[in-house]
This record gives structure tokens, C-alpha cells and sequence, in this order.
């Protein structure tokens, strides 16, 4: 095994990472960055690259902010938040980031208003998150950092509760590493992938961040609160879950219906992304699903007025109707004909419990961006997860910054058990059950017990069928001696969505009212009359268990 | 829709084995994209099939690959019968249909193909149409498979035109202040001077935006 020192180690490649990376490195720190895709291959790179920008004033955005989080958000990193955001924008430009400006004036950035927020403050990067993603990868190459791509994070090394270390596992070589550093950023983006084929994220989003912060003796918090973009794609099944776009992306005169032709939901634009889906998941369920199991978006009444017209151009030339075209043809592409959509796993609101610092409960071990949990609370409006990645990965970068420890020294026995461990944690049996079916099983079950309708029974079931899923997924069948390993690769992540699957499960039980994007059948209203609460899971001696925790908003 | 019975003939590379396999498929007609039928193989084939994708639509770059030995996004091609599915060509195979892609991170270090010295005054209303063309790369390292003259001259030490599209998004970025032409003929610009159209699963225009533009004058 390789053994490597340095002093702080990012585990993760989208903007809070190399964020947070790049700021840290403006010491001479012995910064390395570990991505287990190629460098900024995480959902930043296929984001809308909409980034909010604090508007009018702070105090307008934190309660836009606290109303979409239906008062769930943890209101000191939300400050936090809005206290460093001034000059973001600008630091981006200045390392060739650009925004479409605005065509009345032209040294202005043109400004949207996506919704839940309740004024236009939100900018558009240039070709989408695309070139975000790569500015920051030009810049992050640009400094002294270490990169390491194609490696993946498997668990913190702890001694005496403090972080000593990470050990990787690069499937590429087949070649196992520990980096010996004091400090560890967790900023492996979300989880979309338990919900898989429902959600637009990225193949990698397997919350790897959730588990591996768990596994160290971390806190997740309110890890029920999943988002689901209303408008995803029904058919041809290989761009099943697609995005097609918020609320907003129906124009101002598009409707939903059900498959006798109702209306079922209008005025979309001003509804949050969470009413929406809730609407149609409801639909569904009582047995009114269109051909390929959705609703339809009924967008033709758009081409009757000049603002429905300048919506369909607007949402051209942004390219989130290419999909469309593919998968249902020119006339929904041009809005002439309705066609189908289905809700589809977006964003995971939950995840570390962090101080204002990014600091999680272990000594050295800090998270940002979206596997840092509570800014949003239970529902996050758009363009707030970009601005979240940039603005807190420059707070929890510039506060590593400088502070660097001496290692100490870990033996090679004691690294070799961490990773004998590691090995037996992923599949201590040898068999011959297939990885990538064993996801897929874990999607379905998410998708239909821990979706956007719950209840005690659907979650009870579910957390009995990821447990069967479980014991199957100790009997893999993997060489970790191989090179190209790909094999092995699934199998770590399968491991990590099983851990971050029970954990959504457990909150979600826990959970009893519905609040943003948690909807509970058994407890449709929003329990106002108790204490607020936020759901804390954290594991002991290998099982999970919740905690509530008084919510500061109270 | 139609459902129809399709073959798709697959080359496979596993440690240093290489084979053709034929795998008979059910697909709807017209609809069914080749990553989706990918995908499902993944649940069935043994040994297992490697294929690397992201978003499974358009905007991530990583689904390349070959059919029937012309470079495509597997999300956004339709499947027919008999095609022939490779990994792309003149990169290095890991597995199946998965290539190497470290050569982009290495060669973007060492030959520092990062902005220097933007003019951040400058305004950046009005974006040139060939930025506007070179700014859509996805990196998909479709250019690579599909030039005929990087597979003659890769040895030499040619840079792949993925380089010089990374290249032409520095010249003509709406603030730079620097010509780059040194930096292209570093790169190897001049053995594409005859160069045949490069193929672009997105439409960039990468022989006349990505390589004339630095051979000019």
C-alpha cells in the first residue's frame, strides 16, 4: 500500500470541492484532491449553472430561503451562508467564468427569478454548469494541488477520534493508498443514484459522502427531505428521469393533466417544485397514469400570447427542451402538443451536520456542499445549490487554510487493517450476485417506498427489502488485486448507497408530519403545533439510530 | 411502439483478452437509445460489461464510444439492428467499452492549457461565434477516434484535436489578451493542415474553428 502525507485531503470534484480546494491551496499547503471520476465530472458539470446572488438585500433571500425550507433550515449556516457571498461571482469571472448579460444593459448580468424566490437575482453561467465545471478544473490545474482521478474515497482513518487519514482505493491500478492528513473535506455530492433511473444526477452521485462521514462517527441530519424536479422524462426508457426543468419550465399558460384530460394543476410557474410533484405523485396514485405512468404537460397555450412565445425561446436557447426532442419529437420540442413528464429525483436536502465552519461532530473531518446537510431544510429553490457550493466551499477552504497540523505517524500494520476492514465491510462473502443488478433492486425500492408519497407501512416494507438487498450484497464476487477494476467500484458504491438508502429510511420513519418535500399519506399536515424538530441519524457499533434535535428557528 | 428483436455485436477487452460478443436484444423501434440497451446488458452480462456514462443525456460527455467504427454518444443515438459496438479508437482500453481519459487532466497540466492574463474589464456582452462553437466540448474525446490524423501521427507526438478546441477556448475567450498560435504549433497544429473534417458529436466545426484558426496567416 502507498503512503502519502499532506495537509489537507478534498474528497470530491464539483464546485464545493474544488472550491474549497483551490482556496485552501492559496497557502503553500500540501493540498491533494481525490475524484473518483475524471476531474469535475459530478452533477455540476450537467447543472443548469444558475448561481443566486444575494439580491436586493440578505435578509429578502433568508426568508425566501427559510420559507421554501418550510422553517427546517439551520438558520446559523444559512447566515453564514449569506455573510460571505459578496465578490463570489466576481472571483469566478476573474478565472474566465462568464454570465449571459443582460441585452438592455449590457455591463449588467442578465438576472432570472427561478422559483420560490421573489425577486430576479439569480444569474446564468454561460453554456451551463459546463463551463463553470471547467473553469474551476482550469483553475484548480493551475495551482500545486495533487490530483488524483479515477480514485475512490473508502473511509476516514481515525486514531483517538481524530482524523489521521483517508483510505483510496484506485480501481484503475488496483492499488490501494492511505493519505495521512488531519484534515478531510467530504464534498462527494448527493445520492441521486438510489433513486436511479428517477433522477438526473450524475451515474457517480452514490452518496459516498453520507456513508463514509457515518462510518466516521458523523452526524447526518434530516436526511428525509429529498427533493424531486417536477418535470422529468417518462419514455424511451434509457432517458427515463431526465430533467426537463422546474415549475417555470411549463411557460406561463402551460397545465398539467391526467389521462382523461383534466386539469389537474395550472399556474405551475408560482408553485414550488415540491407542490407540483406532490400533485402528480398524488394523481398517479389514484390510478390515473398516462401510457408511460406519468401526467401530461399540456404546454400548447403558451404559443397563444407574446410572453408564452418569449418562454419557449428563453427555454430554447437555454437547451433544457433538447431532451425533448429526442424523446418525444419536434411538435412537444416546439410546445405544439402535450407530453408526458414524471417527477424525478433531484437534490438531497439532508446529510453532515456542520457547524458554521463546515466542521462536522469529528475532530478534522469537514463537509460542504450538498453532502453537508440543513441549509436548505425542506425544500431548496433553484440556483441555491451552485451559490451554496461556491460560497461555503470559500468559507470551509479559507478556513483550513493555514491551520495545518503535523501528521503523526501510523504504522503499516495498522493502515493494512484499516483496509482488511474496509474489504470485509464491503463483502465479506465470496458469491456470485451482480452488483449493478443489486443497485438497479435498491432504485426500485427507494423509488417506491421512499418516494415522494410515504407512510409508515410503504417505509417499513422498504426498509425490509433493502435489508434483504443487504444481505445479498455480501456475497460479491471481487478480486481487489485486479487492475481496471471496475467491479470493485460498483461494489464500494453499492455499499455506500445501501448505508445512505437506510439512513433516508429511518428519518422518513421518524418524520411523522409532512414537511416540504417530505409527504407522509399517514400524516398529510405539518405538525405546527409541536416543537420543530431536525432528524439526527448517526451510527453505533454498526447500526443506525435517530435523534431529534431542537430546531434553532423556534 | 413496435418491440423488435435486434443483434448488437459488442467488442469486449478484459485484461488483455479481446472478443466479439453477440447479444440478441428486445428494444421498442425507433426509440431505444444504445445506452439504454447498454445498461441493460450491464444486469445480465457475465463476466460483467464496462461502460462509462453520466447524465445519460448529452451534457456529460462520457458515454463515447464507436459504432460500427464512427464515434457516437451512445445516449444520443438510436439502436438498430446489427450494429457493431466498440470503445473509441487511438485511446488506450481499460475495459470493454471504457477508455483511458487521463491523458485530458495530463495534457491540460503540462502543456498549461488554462486562461492567463484575461483583460476581466474587457466586456463579455458580446461573444464571438467561434468561442460561442468551441465552448460546447465536452471533452467526449470523439475528435480523438475519428481523426484520421492523430491515428497517423499520435506516435509522433501530435496532441489529439480535443487540444486545440481547448486551445481555441482560451484564444477566443472574450477577454484574453494573448495570441496562443506558439502554443498550437507546439501542440503539433501544423500535421492537421490537409486534415479531413474532424467528427464532433456536437456539431463544433473543429478543422475549420479548433485548427484553421491557428494555421492562418
Amino acid at each position: 500500500m502507498e503512503i502519502l502525507n499532506y495537509d489537507l485531503v478534498c474528497i470530491g470534484s464539483g464546485v464545493a470541492g474544488m472550491m474549497a480546494s483551490i482556496v485552501a491551496s492559496n497557502t503553500d499547503a500540501k493540498v491533494c484532491l481525490v475524484s473518483k471520476e475524471p476531474l469535475g465530472w459530478g452533477n455540476t458539470r450537467i447543472s443548469g449553472g444558475i448561481i443566486s446572488t444575494i439580491g436586493s438585500d440578505k435578509h429578502t433571500l433568508s426568508s425566501d430561503m427559510i420559507k421554501s425550507g418550510k422553517n427546517l433550515n439551520q438558520t446559523h449556516l444559512l447566515e453564514k451562508l449569506l455573510d460571505n457571498s459578496v465578490g463570489v461571482h466576481e472571483l469566478i469571472e476573474s478565472w474566465g467564468h462568464l454570465f449571459v448579460s443582460d441585452h438592455n444593459m449590457s455591463d449588467q448580468r442578465k438576472k432570472i427569478k427561478p422559483a420560490g424566490h421573489s425577486e430576479a437575482r439569480t444569474m446564468l453561467s454561460y453554456q451551463r454548469g459546463l463551463l463553470l465545471a471547467n473553469t474551476l478544473r482550469s483553475k484548480l490545474l493551475d495551482t500545486n494541488i495533487h490530483i488524483f482521478e479515477e480514485v475512490i474515497a473508502c473511509k476516514i482513518i481515525l486514531n483517538e477520534n481524530k482524523v489521521h487519514g483517508v483510505l483510496l482505493y484506485d480501481w484503475i491500478k488496483g492499488k490501494w493508498k492511505a493519505l495521512l492528513t488531519q484534515r478531510v473535506i467530504l464534498a462527494s455530492g448527493g445520492g441521486g443514484m438510489l433513486y436511479f433511473p428517477h433522477t438526473d444526477n450524475m451515474r457517480s452521485a452514490t452518496g459516498d459522502g453520507y456513508a463514509i462521514g457515518l462510518n466516521a462517527g458523523a452526524h447526518l441530519i434530516d436526511m428525509e427531505q429529498i427533493q424531486f424536479m417536477p418535470f422529468g422524462i417518462t419514455y424511451p426508457k434509457g432517458m427515463l428521469g431526465i430533467e426537463l426543468g422546474d415549475t417555470s419550465a411549463a411557460g406561463p399558460y402551460g397545465v398539467l393533466r391526467n389521462n382523461k384530460g383534466e386539469i389537474i394543476c395550472s399556474d405551475l410557474s408560482n408553485k414550488t417544485r415540491e407542490e407540483v410533484s406532490k400533485t402528480i405523485a398524488l394523481e398517479i396514485m389514484k390510478g390515473h397514469p398516462t401510457p408511460n405512468g406519468g401526467v401530461w404537460l399540456d404546454p400548447t397555450a403558451n404559443r397563444n400570447y407574446q410572453d408564452g412565445e418569449e418562454s419557449w425561446e428563453n427555454w430554447k436557447t437555454i437547451g433544457s427542451l433538447d431532451p425533448l426532442k429526442l424523446a418525444n419529437g419536434t411538435k412537444a420540442y416546439q410546445w405544439k402538443e402535450c407530453f408526458e413528464v414524471l417527477p424525478t429525483q433531484h437534490y438531497i436536502m439532508g446529510g453532515l451536520l456542520i457547524d458554521n465552519k463546515g466542521n462536522t461532530s469529528v475532530d478534522g473531518l469537514m463537509a460542504v456542499g450538498e453532502t453537508a446537510g440543513g441549509i436548505h431544510g425542506a425544500g431548496r429553490m433553484g440556483s441555491m445549490s451552485l451559490f451554496d457550493g461556491l460560497v461555503f466551499g470559500k468559507i470551509v477552504g479559507n478556513e483550513v487554510a493555514g491551520k495545518y497540523e503535523s501528521i503523526k505517524k501510523l504504522s503499516k500494520d495498522y493502515l493494512e487493517e484499516e483496509k482488511d476492514n474496509f474489504i470485509n465491510h464491503v463483502a465479506n462473502q465470496h458469491g456470485e450476485q451482480n452488483t449493478i443488478k443489486l443497485k438497479r433492486e435498491l432504485g426500485h425500492v427507494m423509488w417506491k417506498y421512499a418516494g415522494i408519497i410515504r407512510s409508515q407501512e410503504m417505509l417499513v416494507d422498504g426498509m425490509d427489502l433493502l435489508t434483504k438487498i443487504e444481505k445479498k450484497s455480501h456475497f460479491l464476487s471481487v478480486n481487489w488485486n485486479k487492475s481496471i477494476n471496475y467491479q470493485a467500484l460498483e461494489a464500494i458504491e453499492l455499499r455506500f448507497m445501501i448505508q445512505t438508502a437506510k439512513s433516508i429510511l429511518l428519518s422518513a420513519l421518524e418524520r411523522k408530519e409532512s414537511r416540504g418535500s417530505h409527504y407522509r399519506e399517514d400524516y398529510p399536515a405539518m405538525k405546527d403545533s409541536e416543537p420543530l424538530k431536525n432528524i439526527v441519524i448517526h451510527l453505533k457499533n454498526g447500526n443506525l439510530f435517530t435523534l431529534l434535535k431542537g430546531n434553532s428557528n423556534e | 411502439m413496435s418491440k423488435s428483436k435486434i443483434n448488437l455485436k459488442i467488442n469486449r477487452t478484459i485484461d488483455s483478452k479481446t472478443w466479439v460478443e453477440n447479444y440478441e436484444l428486445g428494444i421498442d423501434e425507433g426509440k431505444s437509445t444504445l445506452l439504454e440497451v447498454l445498461l441493460d446488458i450491464q444486469t445480465k452480462a457475465t463476466p460483467p460489461l464496462a461502460v462509462r456514462y453520466g447524465c445519460r443525456y448529452k451534457n456529460c460527455g462520457l458515454c463515447g464510444l464507436t459504432v460500427n467504427g464512427a464515434p457516437r454518444m451512445a445516449c444520443m443515438t438510436k439502436v438498430k439492428n446489427n450494429m457493431n459496438v466498440g470503445p473509441l479508437e487511438n485511446l488506450p482500453i481499460l475495459q470493454d467499452l471504457i477508455v483511458d481519459r487521463s491523458i485530458i487532466t495530463e495534457t491540460i497540466k503540462k502543456m498549461q492549457l488554462f486562461p492567463r492574463s484575461l483583460n476581466i474589464s474587457h466586456s463579455t456582452s458580446t461573444i464571438d461565434e467561434k468561442y460561442e462553437a468551441v465552448s460546447k466540448c465536452t471533452d467526449c474525446q470523439a475528435c480523438m477516434s475519428g481523426s484520421s490524423v492523430y491515428k497517423q501521427k499520435r506516435e509522433e507526438g501530435v496532441s489529439g484535436p480535443l487540444f486545440f478546441v481547448k486551445l481555441a477556448q482560451l484564444q477566443f475567450h472574450p477577454q484574453n489578451n494573448i495570441d496562443y498560435r506558439k502554443k498550437a504549433v507546439e501542440l503539433g497544429v501544423e500535421a492537421y493542415k490537409d486534415s479531413p473534417a474532424i467528427p464532433c458529436p456536437y456539431g463544433i466545426p473543429i478543422k475549420k474553428v479548433a485548427i484553421d484558426s491557428f494555421l492562418d496567416s
